[in-house]
């Protein structure tokens, strides 16, 4: 009744429509299913470590010996900045002084700061499609699924996956990142996420809320995940439209994830010491 | 020794790609797997090819953040297409082998641009699709060829070791 070749084609056309039910279900999920993704970092990124470490010394030699004559006019640079960072701090530590008396006075509870752990970049995702970074820590090393990942400029991401000695991090770029923001100067709150390129999108926030290109972004500690108050990114192009309650506005991240070597990822706080040793 | 060579190349090409290659022109870069596949698929039988397929793609989806399965997928439909097409091409053509890679690089970039601007749970934009896989398919239709005859010239190096390894082996046992 069927032909061979008949058979074949409703074979292939079967397997087809169930390979793409299939992704569509793991599209859904950032994790990979049954821990597959971990075994890919415990097979592949020790190799990876060794590869980032041999091209970094590499790197490193070229750039001693070989940009030497650039030192003297940077150091000198990095002397000025140095002396207007002393005088800011200077002035954030008398801020602080005087907040933490305010808090003090007004029988606030005190912050807890949560320990970083520094980590290096082993690998990088090569697709043009997924935005995501291996990281040489993991479970063993007190790393966590969705523990924030950041740098002194600004916020890099999310932890996604982490294999006993190391941790996958998908950047705040990557359109399935999403962090709760806000204004700093206008207090204006939305919800940042990834443009996919090298920008993101902040969305939700009301057109009554009077915000200029250049304002900076942080993260309002409302998500649960990024404590209050971090870095991510200056407002770079705002689209108020006629129709709509909210504005459409882009944000240039702090962070440039090109050249990420380093990070620290901010693990749990540690609830058994008592709050006033840390 | 021959599946020695081709999962020593996988790991090569995958970390190669996750730690050099990634920096600058991050969008022009295109899967660097896509060439060994089809170098697998006109070389190679199913036995032999399958569980380093298996293996690289496995190992490709868990390190990339997009869409799980994605590359598996890809690797595996492209196996079984250029394993399909070797049966009326002559894949040793000088000009068809080139134009073997260049649409096994267009069909990989086109699984992958898929999944994420319509599988993903945060899809990209579709007109983000066009200007990704035109710069992929063009580096990949420039390069893709030189590292399919480097995979060929390797091929030929681990056979002439295999075959000196076992005649000294053999030469060995007489008594």
């Amino acid at each position: 009744m069927f032909s061979k070749r008949m058979i074949l084609v409703a074979l292939v056309i079967v397997l087809v429509a169930l390979n793409i039910i299939l992704l569509t279900i793991t599209g859904k999920h950032t994790q990979a299913p049954s821990g597959l993704g971990r075994g890919a970092l415990v097979i592949v990124s020790p190799f990876q470590k060794q590869f980032t470490a041999f091209f970094n010394s590499v790197k490193d030699t070229w750039n001693q010996y070989f940009f030497l004559v650039s030192t003297a006019e940077e150091n000198q640079r990095l002397k000025k900045a140095l002396g207007q960072s002393l005088e800011q701090l200077n002035r954030y530590s008398e801020t602080e002084i005087a907040n933490d008396r305010l808090r003090h006075l007004l029988d606030f509870e005190k912050v807890i700061p949560r320990p970083m752990i520094a980590a290096q970049v082993v690998g990088k995702d090569p697709s043009a499609w997924s935005k995501t970074i291996i990281v040489d820590k993991g479970i063993r090393d007190s790393v966590r699924q969705g523990a924030p990942v950041v740098i002194p400029e600004g916020i890099v991401g999310v932890v996604v996956e982490a294999s006993a000695r190391y941790a996958k991090v998908l950047l705040l770029t990557d359109p399935n990142s999403a962090v709760d923001a806000l204004v700093q100067q206008t207090r204006a709150r939305g919800i940042v996420k990834g443009g996919g390129a090298d920008f993101c999108v902040f969305d939700y926030v009301l057109r009554k809320h009077e915000i200029s290109v250049g304002d900076m972004v942080v993260s309002s500690g409302l998500d649960g995940v990024f404590p209050k108050g971090f870095r991510v990114g200056r407002i770079s192009e705002i689209v108020r439209q006629n129709a709509g309650i909210f504005q459409k506005v882009s944000v240039t991240p702090y962070v440039d994830f090109e050249i990420l070597e380093e990070v620290f990822i901010i693990s749990e706080p540690d609830y058994e010491s008592p709050p006033g040793e840390l | 020794m021959i599946y020695g060579y081709h999962l020593m190349l996988c790991l090569f090409l995958i970390i190669f790609q996750t730690t050099l290659l990634v920096g600058g022109g991050t969008v022009h870069l295109y899967d660097l797997l896509a060439p060994f596949v089809v170098y697998l698929g006109v070389y190679h039988l199913p036995r032999r090819a399958i569980p380093v397929l298996v293996l690289g793609g496995l190992a490709m989806d868990g390190i990339s953040g997009g869409v799980f399965g994605v590359h598996l997928t890809a690797y595996l439909w492209m196996y079984v297409g250029v394993r399909w097409a070797i049966q009326f091409l002559q894949a040793g053509n000088v000009i068809l082998l080139p134009l073997m890679v260049t649409a096994g690089i267009v069909f990989e970039s086109l699984v992958v641009a898929f999944s994420a601007v319509v599988l993903a749970s945060a899809p990209w934009p579709v007109e983000s699709m066009f200007p990704v896989v035109s710069a992929q398919v063009l580096w990949g239709a420039v390069t893709g060829p030189f590292l399919m005859l480097f995979f060929i010239r390797g091929q030929k190096v681990v056979d002439r070791a295999s075959k000196s390894f076992y005649a000294e082996k053999g030469h060995l046992r007489k008594p």
